[in-house]
């Protein structure tokens, strides 16, 4: 077994952390955590991104990457060529088909729960028990320079799903909630001031704190002013929110689907962090082909539209995107045509930044029922995405006084799968 | 080695003297005055004190101007600190006029027996002990009403955590303390991490799996030393009731792998790195309650109920250093030991002396809460300003106070008392509580108390949604903004509502002001306890002004900008 052990925060980093915070540094709150000189090194040049694709509820390894018609559980659907050789997808998924010579597919997942919530937080942690941040907290929290001007980890769902993203981590990078395409809460301006009076209180704010800021804490006042820069940044750009353009809503689809993928483009293109898609309705206890077929329908077509955009747009080496679910189905239909939960053979779909296109990692039995190579659960994935955007996730957390290692120590990244 | 002096005692003897020395002269009179005050006494040198030379505050000019903060600035930090929230602007007046000289200890006094200091502090060790867990099983406002006894009547502090641990959960009137457990499912990862945490001022988590890989003094066998006074509870359902508690067996032992090294090793119930205890001889039958589908298990020998007097016991210094240091830390903005679930060898405490000097105070006070926080409070250390008056001033830790951000639930009140909406609140209840009755003495602590239960439901709602917004999980007292809070207090239709009640006491003298400037005035007093500069006065009228006619909007502008700024956000 693979075995990392952070042997670098020895007692006098301790010491030294203790101390910043002590001398009233603020714990890094704020602005620019404190790069390690490796992390430095990678975050420099053009900024990495990510963009996760969520299938909320489990979607099917065998109506989707891992197709395997013809045998005991494979279903009604059969599997399609794409222009790499010999990888095979279901055909529930021809436009995807057609891109996957820029995404890579991971089919020997296995997670050890059938838990919504525990396959969730592995997935997004690496860990299944402990108070870890998100993939999308993380990502803000290294990746994104202290002068962006959007939040750097956004979530758009059409569900409330609260989470503590952040965890330990300031609470800047926890994600920002959008229901749907409709504007961040209270975004909007309070009517009736006159705009006279808001450039003025701007400024009078500005003062304000200028005047309580001297002989006191500067990190802790500059974070604070941050906030409100950011919320202006926000206000600023609320055209993002009001309407999507026409003609690209053509071709990724007028659904709430469609609307919220375009959305994810066009936050990428302002330079956010880490944008998350939520695609929901795949939990098919019942009708799993069905569903299957409606869902992905909808999923297809408009993903490999955004995958193209992305690509197009000379983004790709830049975003990492990852296609997920918590847990994976059944191989046994039930008797009423569903899949029930199962986390110990499923996949993912990646791409960009630094994951190798076209590669297949490991593989499931015949029947599609276990793990037959190459074995890994979401301590592994973690580490694959942290480094593929360029994180050491073997480091630490620069917590004042804390160390706590950023991927599971127990588990590694998918080298053969890093370019 | 430090003794209060029982100030009952010492009036008792002042009175008695006074009637014997009749009029003597005046040097007897001061010194009586100073014994009367609480202040030093030969060879007993107060708390208090100890901490400023402990903290080592310059003699010279600890004790006076500029370094003490003013009245504006006590009285504001005070009431925050303490009942949480800012005063109101007659209270700020009231207290920067007066001419007593002991005021400051007077009405730290007052606000340590109020029930509002309750209510802080029922909002502090929720947060702290259940870390904002969902409901689960017991009740919330059950938990958080038997929080609100505990800290009013002034429960010892070793006698809550006892009854957090032993409470099973069975028995109705002591069932909202087993939501500490019950909350957690007795889930092995959650329990222990929280008793570590919140108990010991310790984080073990990393020690679940394997020994911390960098803090050399968290070791897999003191999490699962924890772990195995519990591992034998288990949730019961009873089968009518469908009610859970907590049952236990009489067996049942604690075997661990690290996931480093695959070494397998195990462990009778322990606290850190005090002694295993072993199970006492096993009997021949070892129940009470033999456990089954219908009967919850109950043994002979309860290891569960042996981890309440073993972590509370006198032998655990860090039970004690742990709720010393949560309590300097709660008032003074930072730990000793910081961050505050951290202590181990190599993260020492910045002033180790003080803080086992605390703690001892702390244990001969029978786990006092309140006289130790008094002693904090009353300590020149506590009084200093939060700012620095030229560069090259000291930045050793609390020789200058420092910001502490309001948490969720203080700045909660502190919009619904800078919007008006708090006393408002009050004063409606208050009349409605007098209404045609003269006799009701409205200093009694029952009316008191029954006044704060009332507002406190009726602002739970408006606290909840600040909380949502400002709440975040993490344990240490960092700081931390986000754009969406921003937002919230920019722009935020709930507090406009606040604004624009047509029964808002606030806007509704604001309306009846002589003028602009006195208007502004109020305002600054009511959301920042303090009187505006001539600068800002300017600049608040002139804003006023450009909303022509409507200068009601004018003033709810201004109360909005102000609670945008960084003085507000902090408790100074």
């Amino acid at each position: 077994m693979a075995l990392h052990r952070n042997q670098g925060c020895n007692v006098l980093d301790h010491r030294m952390s203790r101390r910043n915070f002590v001398m009233g540094a603020g714990a890094a709150a704020g602005f620019g955590p404190l790069l390690t000189p490796a992390m430095a090194k990678q975050a420099k040049g053009k900024q990495k991104q990510i963009l996760q694709v969520y299938l909320q509820g489990g979607v099917s390894q065998f109506e989707s990457w891992d197709c395997k018609p013809g045998t005991k559980y494979g279903g009604p659907f059969r599997e399609i060529q794409t222009p790499v050789p010999g990888m095979k997808i279901c055909e529930l998924l021809p436009y995807t088909a057609q891109k996957m010579h820029l995404l890579s597919i991971i089919r020997s997942i296995n997670l050890k729960t059938n838990d919504h919530g525990v396959g969730r937080l592995f997935m997004e942690k690496g860990r299944t028990v402990g108070d870890y941040p998100y993939v999308g907290s993380v990502a803000s929290r290294y990746l994104k320079n202290a002068n962006d001007p959007l939040p750097g980890y956004i979530h758009i769902s059409t569900r409330g799903l609260t989470d503590n993203t952040a965890a330990f981590l300031e609470a800047q990078h926890a994600q920002m909630k959008l229901e749907g395409v409709a504007p961040p809460e209270n975004l909007l301006q309070r009517s009736g001031i006159p705009e006279s009076v808001l450039t003025k209180s701007e400024q009078f704010r500005l003062q304000l704190n200028k005047q309580f800021g001297t002989g006191r804490s500067k990190s802790l006042i500059d974070s604070y002013d941050a906030s409100f820069d950011q919320a202006n940044q926000l206000m600023a750009r609320k055209h993002l929110f009001e309407s999507q353009p026409e003609k690209d809503l053509d071709r990724y689809g007028h659904h709430p689907f469609g609307q919220n993928c375009l959305l994810a483009r066009r936050l990428l293109e302002e330079g956010v962090t880490c944008v998350k898609v939520t695609h929901h309705g795949y939990d098919t206890h019942a009708e799993n082909f069905n569903f299957h077929i409606e869902q992905l329908d909808e999923f297809d077509k408009t993903f490999a539209t955004l995958l193209g955009d992305i690509e197009e747009r000379g983004m790709l080496d830049n975003v990492l995107i990852m296609v997920y679910s918590e847990f994976g189905r059944t191989p046994k239909i039930n008797n009423k045509y569903g899949r029930d939960h199962w986390g110990a053979s499923c996949s993912v779909a990646l791409g960009g930044a630094g994951i190798q296109p076209g590669a297949i990692i490991g593989a499931t039995n015949e029947d599609g029922t276990e793990v037959s190579d190459r074995e890994v659960d979401g301590g592994h994935l973690f580490h694959t995405y942290m480094q593929a955007v360029g994180i050491n996730s073997i480091n630490d957390h620069d917590i004042a006084g804390r160390s706590v290692p950023i991927g599971d120590p127990a588990a590694s990244a998918i080298e053969e799968l890093l370019s | 080695m430090f003794k209060r002096v029982d100030k009952k005692w010492v009036s008792m003897i002042g009175g008695g003297m006074w009637i014997i020395i009749g009029c003597m002269n005046r040097i007897m009179l001061v010194l009586l005055m100073m014994f009367a005050l609480g202040t030093s006494v030969e060879g007993q040198e107060l708390l208090r004190d100890r901490i400023d030379t402990g903290i080592g505050l310059n003699p010279v000019t600890g004790g006076n101007s500029p370094s003490i903060c003013t009245d504006f600035e006590f009285v504001r930090r005070v009431y925050i600190d303490v009942t949480g929230r800012q005063p109101t602007a007659e209270t700020v007046v009231t207290f920067v006029s007066d001419q007593a000289p002991n005021k400051r200890e007077q009405l730290i006094d007052k606000l340590l027996s109020s029930p509002e200091h309750a209510r802080r502090l029922q909002h502090h060790f929720d947060v702290m002990l259940l870390q904002r867990l969902p409901k689960k099983q017991v009740e919330i406002a059950n938990w958080q009403q038997y929080l609100f006894e505990s800290m009013y009547s002034n429960k010892p502090w070793n006698q809550v955590v006892q009854e957090l641990l032993t409470a099973d959960g069975t028995d109705a009137s002591t069932r909202p303390a087993a939501r500490f457990i019950l909350a957690r499912e007795l889930k092995r990862e959650e329990t222990v991490r929280a008793i570590g945490q919140t108990l010991l001022g310790r984080d073990l988590q990393c020690a679940q799996c394997h020994d911390h890989p960098s803090v050399g003094d968290y070791l897999q066998r003191h999490y699962y030393g924890i772990s195995a006074f519990l591992s034998r509870s288990y949730l019961f359902t009873d089968p009518k009731s469908k009610i859970v508690s907590i049952g236990e067996k009489a067996e049942g032992d604690v075997k661990f792998t690290s996931v480093f090294t695959n070494e397998e090793d195990a462990t009778s119930p322990r606290i850190l790195d005090l002694d295993a205890i072993d199970d006492p001889m096993a009997e021949e039958e070892p129940y009470v309650v033999k456990p089954d589908n219908n009967n919850r298990g109950v043994p002979k020998y309860s290891r569960r109920l042996q981890l309440a007097s073993e972590l509370t016991s006198g032998a655990n210094s860090a039970f004690r250093l742990n709720i010393t240091n949560r309590m300097w830390a709660l008032y003074m903005g930072r730990g000793i030991v910081e961050p505050l679930d951290m202590f181990h060898a190599d993260n020492s405490p910045s002033h180790p002396q003080l803080l086992e000097e605390l703690a001892q105070f702390l244990v001969e006070q029978n786990y006092d809460l309140r006289k130790l926080t008094r002693e904090i409070l009353l300590s020149k250390t506590y009084q200093q300003q939060s700012k620095r008056h030229t560069e090259s001033e000291t930045s050793e830790p609390f020789i200058i106070a420092e910001l502490k951000p309001l948490s969720p639930e203080q700045l909660g009140l502190c919009l619904l008392q800078a919007t008006g909406i708090l006393q408002t609140i009050y004063e409606k209840h208050r009349v409605a509580m007098t209404k045609g009755e003269d006799s009701i003495d409205e200093t009694a602590t029952e009316f008191k108390t029954k006044l704060e239960a009332l507002v406190n439901t009726e602002v739970a709602a408006h606290l909840d949604k600040v909380v949502s917004i400002f709440a975040s999980a993490n344990q240490s007292s960092r700081f931390d903004a986000a754009a969406n809070q921003a937002l919230f207090l920019l722009n935020s239709p709930l507090i406009q509502e606040w604004l624009e009640l047509p029964e808002n006491l606030l806007i509704n003298k604001l309306k009846s002001a002589e003028n602009i400037n006195e208007a502004v005035n109020h305002v600054y007093l009511t959301v920042l306890s303090r009187n505006p500069n001539s600068d800002e006065l300017n600049l608040a009228s002139d804003l006023v002004r450009e909303f022509e006619s409507e200068q009601v909007a004018g003033y709810q502008h201004i109360i909005r900008l102000l609670i945008c700024s960084a003085e507000f956000r902090f408790n100074h």
